[in-house]
């Protein structure tokens, strides 16, 4: 689909958009809108990435606040949930990179116990946390995606920034490994 | 048992689905699979049910946001430094190997190559102002190569009342240096003859004409007589287009010369 396409699709069919010229316009109240509109699929991506309740709350806030502050950059080619989303899942696959990194830093004797342990401030299913947590962030964004946003294959690979055959061959694969990581929870 | 990709997939999308009519199918098709269609749905099933739920809090722009990455000048930085210390690491290495050479390998001597210069030369000289100094001190240019005289033609004074023939032939020839040879079958006869300053091979030519044979020139100086054929022969009497030189076999009466047109002889009347 050409770009003038999408841009003519978004605009009739994506009311974000009035929103979004409303924010660029001034209107703050507007974007308290498409906060709320967002805030649990936004929170879903962070909290499925981080696996931190209180950590994805913190990456919601600035999530938004680094939209609000490009929304004049947004250029509208695409829906502005696909740009939301893409901003979500790339600052939360960021911060999650950056903890890993940082809790290199503890102790030998603690090293062991922290590995791939994520404190679960919040967990739902314990097997599914234990088995998500030994994922690739990536990998984690993708379920999260899919099985929590619940969005297409193509909203997927717009949000990740690859097509929708790409997406589909990820998930397959961040599926399969989830399915092996659960099993062996299980199993344990 | 591990099942094809196809099927694993189609498990993916029955267990997201969840369509009991669609499950069911499945199981009659695949019953092998079944135990991994039922892991499949539990695990969807657990996954989706982990959907985290949060109360929505209000949005409150964040004065600053953390910087998870390295700046940009942070990175522009390290990379300068970066590559400052491979372009020193770099030179150090070349002065350290250059200071362990023991050999010193001299130059070699140049060697110049001029090769020499040859220049073709046109062969076509311009002689038109030699010639025209020439001429203005010796006159035209005269082509001065030695000739080689034509000594037959000679010119012989030979005057006898009754001399042979042969003996008439050698005088001529004698007086102008040509080595006559006279060839068997000559028919010698006593002739008169007068001729005063002719050419020698005129006049020779003119005695075979009369007396039957032919002066061939052999080379410069040599001449060969040769005694006409009997067909060839030419009657004795017989009188020359035109002659200078006058003659007459001996104790006949024709003493005219042959541009008188009137035979020597009249042929004898039967």
């Amino acid at each position: 689909m050409s770009a003038v396409q999408e841009t003519r699709r978004a605009t009739d069919f994506d009311e974000d958009l009035v929103l979004v010229d409303r924010v660029v316009a001034g209107d703050e109240f507007a974007f308290q809108t498409l906060f709320h509109r967002y805030h649990d699929k936004v929170f879903a991506i962070a909290r499925g990435v981080l696996l931190d309740t209180e950590e994805a709350a913190d990456a919601v806030q600035e999530i938004f606040t680094l939209v609000y502050r490009n929304l004049r950059k947004f250029d509208k080619r695409s829906r502005f949930s696909t740009w939301l989303f893409r901003v979500a899942v790339n600052r939360s696959i960021q911060q999650a990179r950056k903890r890993r990194y940082t809790k290199k830093d503890v102790p030998l004797e603690q090293a062991e116990e922290a590995a791939f342990e994520v404190e679960f401030t919040d967990p739902g299913d314990p097997e599914v946390e234990t088995a998500m947590s030994q994922l690739h962030p990536a990998d984690r964004a993708l379920l999260t995606l899919f099985y929590w946003d619940e969005l297409t294959l193509q909203d997927i690979g717009e949000s990740l920034g690859c097509s929708s055959n790409a997406a589909k061959t990820r998930l397959f694969r961040a599926r399969e490994r989830f399915k092996q990581q659960y099993e062996r929870t299980v199993v344990e | 048992m591990r099942a094809p990709r196809e099927i694993e997939e189609l498990m993916w999308e029955v267990a997201e689905g969840g369509d009991q009519r669609t499950i069911d199918q499945f199981y009659a098709r695949y019953p092998e699979f079944a135990d991994e269609l039922e892991k499949r749905m539990q695990m969807v099933k657990n996954l989706r049910g982990s959907r985290p739920r949060k109360d929505v809090p209000s949005f409150v722009p964040r004065q600053s946001v953390r910087t998870l990455g390295p700046s940009r000048l942070a990175v522009a930085a390290v990379s300068l430094l970066v590559l400052a210390s491979v372009t020193y690491a770099t030179f150090a290495a070349m002065q350290f190997v250059n200071s362990q050479k023991t050999v010193r390998v001299e130059q070699p001597p140049e060697i110049v190559f001029n090769p020499p210069k040859f220049v073709q030369e046109d062969p076509r000289v311009d002689t038109s102002s030699v010639v025209e100094e020439y001429s203005a001190f010796h006159g035209p240019a005269v082509d001065e190569r030695p000739t080689v005289p034509d000594i037959f033609m000679g010119k012989v004074t030979l005057q006898a009342e009754d001399i042979s023939l042969s003996e008439a032939i050698v005088s001529i020839a004698t007086q102008a240096g040509i080595e006559a040879s006279i060839a068997p079958g000559f028919e010698d006869k006593r002739i008169r003859i007068s001729c005063v300053e002719q050419p020698a091979l005129a006049v020779l030519q003119e005695l075979g004409q009369r007396f039957g044979f032919t002066a061939f020139k052999q080379g410069t100086i040599q001449l060969l007589i040769v005694p006409a054929r009997s067909g060839d022969e030419v009657d004795a009497a017989g009188v020359p287009v035109k002659s200078n030189v006058s003659t007459a076999v001996a104790g006949s009466e024709n003493t005219k010369p042959k541009d008188d047109k009137e035979p020597d002889n009249e042929p004898p009347a039967n």
